[in-house]
Formats: structure tokens, C-alpha cells, sequence
């Protein structure tokens, strides 16, 4: 089971961070203080650390610096208030791996912690798999019950996308910076997302269960609905 | 240093005037002195010419040889000096002479030629009376005759030490009538200066509305007035601005934040099932997008407004960047089936920093599919004018009537706040489009009359041809 340690002054966010790790089965331990963190990074040792910037008594950055002396292997994702370029710069320099600004989605974070600890293993796959819909990412064709489905070039990495998360959310964050490669989302772009995904959702959920859901405020998941 | 040291501006003009006056009068007295001393002297000299006529006549040749003086003892002139004379006989010595006890000719050096010349000197009596003197050589009979007179100075020395003396102790009464002239009417000048600032001063951050009274409008001080009561209109302006996009900005702020609230509250109420429940919370999650999304954009203006955007142009066509955005959006107009109708009726180059400026075509795109009824036709169009690059994007829409067509630009300014609303709009999106436009030196236009839908015309200056490049193609033949 991989350790995570998240090291966050706000009890809710810290509460609600350590619920959704666990959930996807990883072994959580939280610091409040940055006192408390760096008496835990200094004591064991975890596979992610989760670290806000701005603590109380010891600020994120030091606690970075501290951890990135003595070990290199554990994995660092920065959680910040503050979404400017110079604090991503300084943090991704100090030796972190990631960068999230607050205010963000959870499902997000699971994301980029499951990128992160995939990360240096040979992710090749060419071939993706969920109920009866397959994809061969080579040849960028698609099954749907073994009948081939046309899918324009959007929507076949848009379903590509969302298989790699299969049974978890995305965000249209995610969607926007992963399928569409824009830094910035913005409102029209919202809007295309929505269109292009309400044209997968008819080519791929028409007569047969429903695969691709809404989750209000969240974003999507595809899944299939116990009933 | 100066400056520090002396505060008012009106005793520096003060100062400036006696200074300057003084310079004047120093000078006007100089030459005053010069051509008084000028003119005496020429007095003087005339007076020895004519005596020398005079002399000249008294000397006779007596027994047919020598030479005598035959006229009276002296002459005196109008001032009461008397002429002094000293008459040589080049040969054979003295003829005459009226000076007390000292000879002249031994002092003067003897002239060296026989000739009619006249030469002035001075000179000095040992009792210490300055002479002026004229030295001359006369012909008798064939014989020469040197004729020297003389004539006191003094009379014009002190007349002009005279006349110094009164200027000198005129000067500083001058200077203190000047200072006190000076001084008063610069205090007059400068009095409206006064107003100006005491009214200043009672205008504050409260008051912005008050203006300074404007004597003349055609002076410096009028114009100083106008100039900054222009200030203070441009400074209500933005005052008011801020004020509102301040008011609005927490408006737009506390609605999903009350939204988020009330639907809370409500689910707290009655106990619910699991679908309720999550209807509820998606529900309050989907506020908090809108509330961050809104945050991203007022964070992405304030950033702007700060200058702390620092653009990076490059070199690009800007046909291809329309296109793309054209692209990107076509679907939400196929959903409408409405016809994006793309034309570049001429390619145009330009230095475009592409992600705020993609921002800007995105905006105004999304607004007109936005706003265009379903079938309809909207037309973008790349064309070139003298000026550079022009962007249309012309809608079907209902168009905008005059008098919100200055206001579309404005932070969340909606033309229909209901419709908006429901759409999904902050209002911001015109706003951040002028923005995106005006950081490339470019400005944007709308042209609209209800019920014939709307341009937005992007004009944008042509890139100069890049100096950089060119050089770099030269050097490198150059290096080959």
C-alpha cells in the first residue's frame, strides 16, 4: 500500500484530502502544522507528500527543501492559494513534481497522484478496455458490443481519456488541459467540451445502458451503473 | 540650492526682476558715464583748437627775424580756467610762457617732424591739476614754432564723479521702489494660484465632482485649471468605474454564494435520500465552479490592470490564428446549425502574443454565436487596411441599440441580465476581449443597430517587417 503523507493547516480540506486517498486505497497520515510535518517527513518515510505552501510555524517551502536534502525518491505535489507563475516556478524548482492551486477538484488531485506514482514505469498501452466498448489507440478505432463506432478525432481521445480514468471522475479542468492542451479554461471552451461530449454520449450510450455520466459540479465519469 | 532656499515662487520672481533690473541699470549708468566723459572731452579739445587759432595770430615776426609773442597775458575760457601756453621757438627757445614755475616741453617728448599735426595729452601740474593738452607746431615766416596749450580737467572730473555719486545713491532707492512694485504685483499674478490651491484642497476622494474656478481661460493659470479640472473629470470617471465594478463584482460574487447557502440550508432541513442529497451538493458544487470561474477572470483583469501581464509577440498570420479559434468553436454553432461563414479577403502578418489574443477572438466568437438565432449566418472576415490587420465578426443577432453600444465593454455590463444569467455569462468576456486587443496596440469597435445585428471590428497595427530578421539574413550571407 503506498503512504501518503498530506501536510495542510486547513482541517476541512485535510479531512476531506485523507477521505478521498483512502478511498482509493492508499495509507494517509496528516500534519496541521509544518512543525508536525516536518517531524513526520523527518521520522518515515512516504511514497507522496501532499504540501499547502503557506503553513503555520514552517512554511511548505522549507519543509520541500528539508525533504529534498536527505531523499529524492518521494514524490511531491504542491498545493497552493496563490496562482502565480513565480510560485509555481519556485516550488517545481525547490524539487516538487506537481502544482495544483486552490480552489481544486479532488478527483483532479487522485489523478495527478496516480500520474505521478505511474510515472518512470513504462506506461504503454495501445489498447483500452471498459464494458463492452474498446479502443485501439494505434489505429485509433473504436467498438462499441464488437460493432465498429465512427468517432471523430475529439471524441475518440475524449473517450480515450476518460477510460484511463475509468470508474473515476474527471473535471473539465482536466478535460481542457489534457484533451484540448489549453493552459486556460474558459467559458466558450466549457460550452465545446459539453457539446462534444453530449455527440460521444449519443454515438456511445445509444440503445444500450448508460455509460457516461454527469456529475453535477464535478465534471464526468464513465461507469457502469449498479442498479 | 537656491531654490530650496527660497520657497515662493514669489519671491523668486521678485528676485529674478531686481536682479535683472539691477544688470540694466548698472549697464545704463556705465554708459551714461562714457558718453558724458566723451562728450566733455570733445568740449575740451574743441576749446584748445580754437585758442590755438587765437595764438596763432598773436605771434609776430618782430626787426624781421625774431619771433614775439604780441598777444595778452592769458586768455580764459567760458568755465573761468585759464589757457595756459607755452610758445617755443624750434631754434632758439622760449617764446612765451604763463605757467607758474615748470616748463611743459621738458616733459613732453619734441615732435619729430615739422608738420600741422595736433596731439592731445594729459598731464598732470605738480600742485596735482590735471591738464589737457594740445601740442602743436606753427610756421612763422618759414621759421617753426612749437605751441603748447594747456587746459584744466578738473571741472569734468568732477562733474562726472558728480553725476557718479548720484547714481550711486540712487540706485538702492530705485531697487527698494522696484523690490516693492515687484513683489506686489507678483503677489497679484499669483493670488488666483492661492485660490487654486485652497479650493484643491478641499477636494477629496468624496468630493471628486467639485472643479477649480477658471478666471481666464486664455492664461497659464486659467489653462492650469482646466488641465486639472480634465484630471479630476477623468478621476470621477474611474472613480466611479471602480465603484462599480466594485459593487458589481461582490453582486456577481454573493449570488452563487447565496445560491450555495440557501440550497444547504434547505437540504439540512428535512432528512433526504442519497439522490436528494447528491442533487444538493452537485448543485452547490456547480455554484463553486462559477464562483472560481469568476475569480479566475476578475484575477486575470486585476493582473491586467496592474500591468503585470508582460505579452510575448511573435510574427504570425492572422487568418490562421481566426482559424483555429473558428475550429475550436464551430461545434457550439453546428448545435445551432448556424453557418460560420470564415473569409480572408486578404492574408495579413502581425506580432501577436497568441494566447491573449486567442482569448479575445474566442470571446467575441462565443458572443456572437451566443447572440445569433439558430440558422442564421455569422461572418468573420481577415482583411487589411492601411492602418493593418482587420477583423470582423458580424453577427444575425438582435444587435444593440446606441445607447448600450459604449457600454458593452464595460466589466459586467449585460445588455440582458436575465438572459445572461441563464446563459451563463459574467459579462466580463467583451471586457477581457477589449483588454487582450488593446495590449497588442490595437483597438476594437462596435457597430450595431438594433435589429441588424452587430459588428465587432478588431483593428490591429501591421507588423513592421522585423528589423532583426532581415539583419540576421544579411549577416549570415555576410558570413559565408
Amino acid at each position: 500500500m503506498k503512504k501518503i503523507l498530506v501536510i495542510e493547516d486547513d482541517i476541512k480540506i485535510g479531512q476531506s484530502l485523507k477521505q478521498g486517498l483512502e478511498a482509493e486505497g492508499y495509507d494517509v497520515m496528516t500534519a496541521i502544522t509544518g512543525e508536525d510535518g516536518f517531524f513526520l517527513i523527518s521520522t518515515e518515510i512516504f511514497d507522496v507528500v501532499v504540501l499547502d505552501l503557506m503553513l503555520p510555524g514552517r512554511s511548505g517551502l522549507e519543509i520541500l527543501e528539508a525533504l529534498r536534502r536527505r531523499d529524492s525518491q518521494t514524490l511531491v505535489l504542491i498545493l497552493s492559494a496563490r496562482d502565480e507563475l513565480n510560485d509555481r516556478i519556485i516550488g517545481l524548482d525547490g524539487g516538487a513534481d506537481d502544482y495544483m492551486v486552490k480552489p481544486f477538484a479532488i478527483a483532479e488531485l487522485l489523478a495527478r497522484i496516480r500520474v505521478l506514482l505511474r510515472r518512470g514505469r513504462a506506461d504503454q498501452v495501445f489498447h483500452l478496455q471498459f464494458a463492452d466498448l474498446e479502443l485501439d489507440l494505434v489505429t485509433r478505432e473504436a467498438w462499441k458490443a464488437g460493432e465498429p463506432v465512427d468517432l471523430t478525432s475529439r471524441e475518440f481521445d475524449l473517450l480515450a481519456f476518460m477510460m484511463r480514468h475509468q470508474g473515476r471522475f474527471v473535471t473539465r479542468d482536466m478535460i481542457a488541459r489534457d484533451v484540448w492542451k489549453e493552459a486556460a479554461r474558459a467559458t466558450p471552451l466549457d460550452n465545446v467540451i459539453d457539446v462534444h461530449m453530449a455527440r460521444l454520449r449519443k454515438k456511445i450510450d445509444q440503445n444500450g445502458e448508460k455509460l457516461i455520466h454527469t456529475i453535477r459540479g464535478v465534471g464526468f465519469t464513465i461507469r457502469v451503473e449498479k442498479s | 540650492m537656491s531654490r530650496r532656499i527660497i520657497k515662493s515662487i514669489r519671491a523668486r520672481i521678485t528676485l529674478w526682476q531686481l536682479s535683472i533690473l539691477a544688470a540694466i541699470l548698472i549697464l545704463y549708468m556705465l554708459i551714461n558715464l562714457a558718453f558724458l566723459w566723451h562728450e566733455e572731452l570733445s568740449e575740451l579739445k574743441g576749446g584748445l583748437m580754437d585758442h590755438l587759432q587765437l595764438v596763432e595770430g598773436f605771434l609776430v615776426v618782430n626787426n624781421g627775424k625774431d619771433i614775439v609773442w604780441n598777444g595778452p597775458q592769458g586768455f580764459l575760457f567760458h568755465d573761468g580756467n585759464q589757457l595756459w601756453m607755452e610758445l617755443r621757438h624750434l631754434d632758439r627757445g622760449l617764446i612765451y610762457t604763463n605757467l607758474p614755475d615748470e616748463s611743459i616741453h621738458s616733459i613732453l617728448p619734441s615732435p619729430t617732424r615739422k608738420s600741422h599735426d595736433h596731439i592731445f595729452r594729459s598731464f598732470r601740474l605738480n600742485d596735482g591739476e590735471s591738464l589737457l593738452v594740445l601740442q602743436s607746431m606753427h610756421q612763422v615766416q618759414g621759421q617753426w614754432v612749437e605751441i603748447i596749450l594747456g587746459r584744466s580737467r578738473d571741472q569734468m572730473a568732477t562733474v562726472l564723479s558728480e553725476l557718479l555719486m548720484i547714481q550711486i545713491l540712487s540706485f538702492p532707492i530705485v531697487l527698494i521702489f522696484a523690490w516693492i512694485g515687484s513683489f506686489f504685483f507678483a503677489g497679484r499674478i499669483l493670488s488666483p494660484l492661492k485660490a487654486i490651491i485652497a479650493q484643491t484642497k478641499t477636494i477629496s476622494a468624496a468630493m471628486l465632482h467639485k472643479r477649480l474656478p477658471v478666471e481666464n481661460p486664455e492664461d497659464e493659470l486659467g489653462q492650469l485649471s482646466i488641465t486639472f479640472n480634465e484630471l479630476l473629470s477623468k478621476l470621477d470617471r474611474s472613480f466611479k468605474q471602480t465603484r462599480q465594478f466594485t459593487a458589481d463584482a461582490s453582486h456577481e460574487l454573493r449570488t452563487p454564494l447565496a445560491a450555495i447557502r440557501s440550497v444547504g440550508e434547505i437540504a439540512l432541513r428535512n432528512p433526504r435520500d442519497v439522490g436528494a442529497c447528491q442533487e444538493t451538493i452537485g448543485s452547490m458544487l456547480e455554484e463553486v465552479d462559477k464562483l472560481n470561474r469568476l475569480l479566475n477572470d476578475l484575477l486575470a483583469l486585476a493582473r491586467s490592470d496592474s500591468g503585470m501581464v508582460e505579452p510575448v509577440f511573435e510574427l504570425m498570420d492572422l487568418g490562421a490564428v481566426v482559424q483555429d479559434e473558428v475550429a475550436l468553436l464551430k461545434v457550439l454553432a453546428e448545435e445551432k446549425r448556424q453557418h460560420l461563414l470564415m473569409e480572408i479577403e486578404q492574408p495579413c502578418q502581425l506580432r501577436l502574443d497568441r494566447s491573449i489574443f486567442r482569448q479575445a477572438v474566442s470571446n467575441l466568437l462565443h458572443n456572437a454565436i451566443k447572440y445569433t438565432p439558430k440558422g442564421k449566418e455569422i461572418h468573420i472576415t481577415v482583411g487589411k487596411t492601411d492602418e493593418g490587420c482587420v477583423l470582423d465578426i458580424t453577427d444575425t443577432g438582435p444587435g444593440i441599440d446606441p445607447e448600450h453600444a459604449a457600454l458593452v465593454f464595460d466589466r459586467f455590463y449585460r445588455v440582458d441580465r436575465v438572459r445572461s444569467r441563464h446563459t451563463g455569462g459574467f459579462g466580463l468576456g467583451l471586457a477581457i476581449a477589449k483588454w487582450a486587443v488593446e495590449i497588442h496596440h490595437g483597438r476594437i469597435e462596435l457597430h450595431s443597430a438594433p435589429g441588424k445585428g452587430c459588428t465587432f471590428r478588431v483593428c490591429l497595427p501591421q507588423a513592421k517587417q522585423p528589423k532583426s530578421a532581415t539583419n540576421a539574413l544579411v549577416q549570415g550571407n555576410y558570413l559565408k
